[in-house]
């Protein structure tokens, strides 16, 4: 812990004389040419959302740092990603060819990121994932050149099914979208589930972009598990859920979700019908740690709204990035110490300590149960408990 | 009497027409002096302009609408990548492609061309979708979304692009051949008026069935270069949407003469490369610029281009 | 050559072809003929496998062709041309031939060589005098030079059986002539065969005739014969109908009336400067063969079709420019052709709908007073009432406008001669009820035994007009074809 503190304070030293020297030096910092950051995200189509939550994490931590990092100016360059992975490669290849930036960020789908995964080793041009999930971009498809400070399906799922199978019930109904995300989520929750003695009753998926719930709640009703454990995300969720309490289910039938379904954006659209749903993700509004006041802090007075966790995300890919360039002094000529600097980066994240699993490039962090709670008048998720430390095996 | 009509139907495009097709085959070119991304993009536009002027020969001048052209792009796609994944070589690989997107056209086009007008749009539009489905659900074989990945492929990408615009100009020389032979105005005339070429004769179910077989080939010949492009292959490439851009090209660029269509698949992809860079709202901008070219220049921007430059009507 | 046996031809409920049988020898000129909606052109269609028959069989030289598809039968040898001229608009005139004669040798599918203009196209143009305009688009041919194409279509075809379905309707005068004369100087060895509606012409042409009723052949023989059969005049003329002699009734101030009116379709024009009046209580019938611009005329007057010149005034207004709906408020009503009832209405229903709103002479109840045959039934659904019934609604429906003049177009179309005198009948009560009105009318004698002025139309001009005594034989042969 002493180390990291000290770490902080050098930060924001480092910081401090950034701002002194921005302002009052500033022709000779011009001189030195700044890190370019390219950032590819979905800000058209259906994950636009999330493209704009994870911007402004990334926007609000180079804010705090004031756009500075090794004593260079830092510049984001936004490309849409269209939830299209051929639109990503293209992209990718715009930013690598034509705008030479030094390193690569953001990605949310993960088809997008086995996409380009090809191109960006060839390249060897440093990428850090801030959303896609997919297990194997981490494990099979892994790339020394590829680091997720985000998370893995498996990750965050897997620790979920023992804790349920203790803590809400038994026998549990499996529902999740039809998609690589759904289906990983659903088997890492299912592994830690069946190995605590749980019973999934059913298991079942539907086709993304369902405007219609009905058939599959009537589907759970007529299971009657304990528990619905849901992998859904976006407009899926929130039809999900308001059907789900229209139909009376939430009296009898917990809801022990992933933490897509009770995301902050899921629950202002759904209301206080949703309180008492349980969920497993990275980051939870009441963890009381530093780092998350000030980050929440912040965000609230920025953009007058509540934060979730793709900001987390966002904000906390930043933070690797910036504190690997801070490593090796803003000097990114040779890669192989920068890419050394992000496999060693621990950081204080909004969501406890994160750390790099150089073995997979995939952050190792904790994950906690969650519970919607209405805390100072505002909807999001209240601290359960903490599941525990967890790294992807990576295989 | 005879030859001078002959000569006349003979004399298509004046010199400053041909003037404006080279134009545009330079600006297929140029992009080989960039290298790099313009190239990258250039080479995108020559292969979804393959593709296109495929959409192009069946829209305008059979006047088929279909709006599920990407199953056979993406058919292609899968079945070069894997084709070679299997092990087959890569001449072999590039030739199944298009062969599985024929055969493709041919079971759906046995159902397809027992309707007209609207029920074709719908009908290839369901099969596309189908298609779409397949390749999402069968994960074992295509990787479902995660997309399957062509590692370990690198074809120098200069190569890529000659090639690429090299089989875009011989399709659209041997296609524009085409339009002109017996085969070609009869596909005319079905479009025009199918009553009356039946009541002359002629089987128009055999001929349109052909035509769409010839361009569900085409397009899997030109969804097999995407795949080796862009050394990735998702089912969003067999999407409707894809489908749609299809469309958009080649009526943004004209869907008659098939040059209307390669100019279409140019500006489209590199007006929503640069536009998307400046905002989020590219589609907006996208969408005016149909809707202006619907209002104003209804047969296409290409017509346009050569009323006003090449000084002669286009010539179909 | 063509053989025709037993064939019927249902359309839902609807009987369009009862039991026709017909037999056409090699080179016979054969003239089919009947008024509209006997059955003409679905007996074409039938016989050239563009519609499948329902009952019967056709055979062409010999060979069993229904059920064929179409484009089989045509390569047997049976070439035709449509009422609607229809050629390969976007493609050159020279183009147009030159793929009917790939088709007909079978040759459509040719990818080795360019489409060109064969001795055989030219041939074939100059026959039908197109030659000069090989070259030209499709598209901007006249109407007439449309049908010489679609004639030289079918002729480079050279098929063993031709038909010609109403070749020269819409035609203008000289047009008329030129296509008439290429049609009657067809090569001796085809076999033709002719529908057309211009009586004088289809008697000149053809060796045979035959002609149809109600989807059923009532007479058949040389053409002098059938002009002297008293069946055939009844079914074109209707028989027994005494024109009134009395005294000119006193004319009342003008209603309606047109001046230089010329209108058309599109680019072609089917009337040309027709001056016409009407006075209030008058019954003016307009007459005329068919396709020389009755409808076309009524259309104008109400406001369907856009004037190309000319005006018309109503009640002293010039209307000339106004839509439809300000017409009718005005006080114009149109008896449509084909009577159009709603589908689940019954009789009460449909004039009820016709009366809403509507304040004047003509209530509910006073149609059912002047008509008791609809108060009887009243309840019955309209689509289920007779020919003569339904007309009896449509009237009706316009008189609850209360209208200032009743426009009706051919209220007797298709309807059996009884029937026709229930509509004369109608015709008559109007008068009496002091109404004014505007008939259309094909059928000349019940007609003129109405009406108090007559009006001829002969493509689309104003050729006589009179009172009906004054109609004299020869100014109805003349004109009328009777």
């Amino acid at each position: 812990m002493a180390t990291i503190r000290r770490r902080q304070l050098i930060k924001a030293g480092l910081g401090l004389a950034g701002l002194a020297a921005s302002s009052r030096f500033s022709f000779s910092l011009a001189q030195q040419e700044p890190i370019r950051i390219g950032v590819v995200l979905s800000y058209s189509g259906p994950y636009a959302r999330l493209g704009q939550e994870i911007t402004r994490g990334m926007e609000l931590y180079l804010e705090k740092v004031g756009y500075q990092a090794g004593g260079r100016r830092i510049q984001l360059l936004k490309e849409d990603e269209e939830a299209d992975p051929a639109v990503a490669v293209r992209k990718v290849r715009k930013l690598v060819e034509q705008d030479r930036v030094n390193l690569l960020s953001g990605i949310i789908l993960s088809s997008s990121a086995y996409g380009i995964r090809d191109y960006v080793h060839e390249r060897q041009i440093p990428l850090v994932i801030a959303n896609a999930a997919a297990n194997g971009i981490t494990r099979e498809r892994r790339s020394p050149y590829i680091f997720r400070t985000s998370i893995s399906a498996w990750q965050q799922h897997y620790p979920m099914g023992p804790w349920v199978a203790r803590n809400v019930g038994k026998k549990v109904f499996l529902l999740a979208l039809d998609y690589a995300f759904g289906k990983e989520a659903t088997a890492a929750f299912k592994e830690g589930f069946l190995q605590a003695g749980g019973e999934p009753v059913a298991e079942l998926y539907t086709p993304l972009g369902s405007t219609d719930y009905s058939a599959v709640i009537s589907r759970i009703a007529a299971a009657r598990p304990e528990a619905v454990h849901a992998v859904l995300s976006g407009s899926d969720a929130v039809i999900f859920l308001r059907q789900f309490i229209q139909f009376g289910l939430n009296r009898s039938i917990q809801l022990a979700v992933s933490g897509e379904v009770t995301d902050e954006n899921v629950l202002e659209a759904i209301g206080d019908a949703a309180l008492g749903a349980k969920s497993a993700d990275h980051w939870v509004y009441t963890l009381n740690n530093s780092a998350n006041r000030e980050f929440i802090q912040a965000y609230r007075q920025k953009f007058n709204a509540v934060p979730n966790h793709f900001a987390v995300r966002g904000y906390d890919a930043m933070q690797f990035i910036v504190d690997a360039i801070n490593t090796v002094q803003g000097d990114l000529s040779n890669r192989q110490r920068l890419l050394g600097a992000i496999e060693s980066a621990k950081i204080i994240s909004p969501r406890g300590f994160v750390q790099m699993d150089p073995e997979t490039n995939n952050v190792t962090q904790h994950v906690y149960a969650r519970e919607v709670a209405r805390i100072d008048g505002v909807l999001t998720n209240r601290l359960l408990a903490d599941l525990g430390t967890i790294r992807d095996p990576g295989k | 009497m005879m030859a001078e009509l002959s000569r006349e139907a003979r004399a298509g495009s004046n010199g400053r027409q041909g003037l404006l097709r080279w134009g545009l085959v330079g600006l297929l070119l140029l992009p080989l002096a960039l290298g790099g991304y313009p190239l990258y993009l250039a080479t995108e536009a020559a292969l979804l302009g393959l593709a296109a002027v495929a959409l192009s020969l069946l829209l305008g001048h059979g006047g088929v609408p279909s709006l599920g052209q990407a199953a056979f792009l993406g058919l292609g796609a899968y079945t070069v990548g894997l084709a070679l994944k299997a092990g087959l070589p890569l001449g072999l690989a590039l030739l199944l492609a298009p062969l599985a997107a024929a055969l493709l056209a041919l079971l759906t086009g046995l159902l397809v061309f027992r309707t007209h007008g609207i029920f074709i749009l719908m009908l290839t539009l369901a099969f596309g979708q189908m298609v779409y489905s397949a390749a999402h659900k069968w994960t074992g074989l295509t990787g479902g979304d995660d997309g399957l990945s062509l590692s370990g492929l690198s074809i120098h990408p200069v190569l890529l692009h000659l090639v690429a615009v090299g089989v875009l100009l011989a399709a659209v020389g041997g296609l524009r051949a085409l339009l002109q032979t017996p085969y070609g105005k009869t596909l005319e005339a079905i479009r025009q008026n199918e009553e009356k070429i039946r009541s002359l004769g002629v089987p128009t179910f055999y001929y349109k069935l052909s035509l769409y077989l010839l361009t569900a080939a085409l397009t899997g010949l030109a969804g097999s270069g995407l795949a080796l492009h862009r050394s990735f292959i998702s089912p969003h490439d067999l999407f409707w949407l894809t489908s749609a851009t299809l469309m958009v090209m080649v009526l943004l660029g004209g869907s008659r003469g098939l040059w209307g269509a390669v100019f279409g698949a140019l500006l489209y992809t590199f007006v929503q490369a640069w536009v998307s860079s400046f905002t989020d709202l590219w589609g907006l901008f996208v969408g005016s610029l149909l809707v202006l070219t619907v209002l104003f220049a209804r047969e296409g921007l290409w017509p346009l281009l050569e009323r006003r430059l090449g000084g002669g009507r286009g010539n179909a | 050559m063509l053989r025709v046996e037993q064939v019927s031809k249902a359309f839902g409920g609807l009987l369009a072809l009862a039991g026709v049988s017909l037999e056409v020898t090699p080179g016979e000129r054969r003239a089919v003929i009947g008024p509209n909606g006997a059955g003409k052109s679905t007996l074409f269609k039938v016989m050239a496998g563009e519609l499948r028959p329902s009952q019967g069989r056709v055979f062409l030289q010999g060979r069993e062709v229904s059920g064929m598809p179409q484009e089989r039968v045509a390569r047997l040898g049976l070439g035709r041309t449509f009422q609607r001229s229809n050629a390969f608009p976007e493609l050159l005139v020279w183009e147009n031939v030159a793929l009917a004669q790939k088709a007909a040798q079978g040759q459509g599918a040719t990818l080795g060589q360019r489409l060109t203009p064969e001795p055989g196209v030219q041939r074939v143009l100059e026959q039908v005098g197109l030659a000069e305009r090989a070259h030209v688009v499709a598209s901007q041919l006249s109407h007439g030079e449309k049908r010489q194409l679609e004639i030289a279509m079918a002729l480079v075809q050279n098929p063993s059986v031709l038909l010609l379905d109403e070749p020269l309707a819409g035609l203008s005068g000289a047009e008329r002539e030129r296509i008439g004369e290429l049609i009657l100087g067809l090569d001796p060895q085809m076999t033709v065969l002719l529908v057309e509606h211009d009586l004088e012409y289809a008697l000149r042409f053809a060796q045979r005739v035959t002609v149809l009723h109600y989807g059923q052949v009532i007479a058949e023989g040389e053409p002098e014969a059938i002009r002297q059969n008293p069946q055939v005049q009844e079914i074109y003329v209707g028989a027994g109908w005494a024109v009134e002699t009395g005294a000119a009734t006193t004319q009342g101030p003008e209603v309606l009336r047109s001046e230089g009116l010329c209108a058309g379709y599109g680019a072609m024009q089917v009337l040309s400067e027709v001056q016409l009046e009407v006075a209030q209580g008058e019954v003016v019938a307009l007459l005329g063969r068919n396709g020389m611009g009755k409808t076309t005329l009524l259309s104008a007057l109400m406001g369907l079709l856009p004037l190309q010149e000319g005006e018309v005034f109503f009640l002293g207004q010039g209307i000339g420019r106004l839509p439809p709906h300000r017409r009718a408020a005005l006080g114009l009503a149109l008896v449509p052709q084909g009577r159009r009832m709603f589908d689940g209405l019954n009789v009460e229903e449909e004039l009820q709908m016709a009366a809403w709103g509507q304040r004047g002479r003509w209530t509910l109840e006073r149609v059912l007073e002047v008509f008791p045959r609809l108060a009887e039934r009243r309840r019955n659904p309209s689509k289920a009432l007779s020919g003569g019934e339904q007309q009896m609604v449509a009237i009706a429906r316009a008189l609850l406008r209360n209208p200032r003049l009743v426009l009706m177009d051919e209220p007797t179309e298709g309807l059996s001669p009884l029937m026709v005198r229930q509509v004369a009948e109608i015709i008559r009560t109007l008068k009496a009820e002091g109404e004014t009105v505007l008939l259309a009318e094909q059928n000349v004698q019940m007609a003129l035994s109405v009406a108090d002025r007559v009006y001829i139309l002969e493509h689309g001009q104003v050729v006589w007009e009179g009172r009906p005594q004054e109609a004299s034989q020869a100014v109805l042969h003349r004109y009328l074809g009777v």
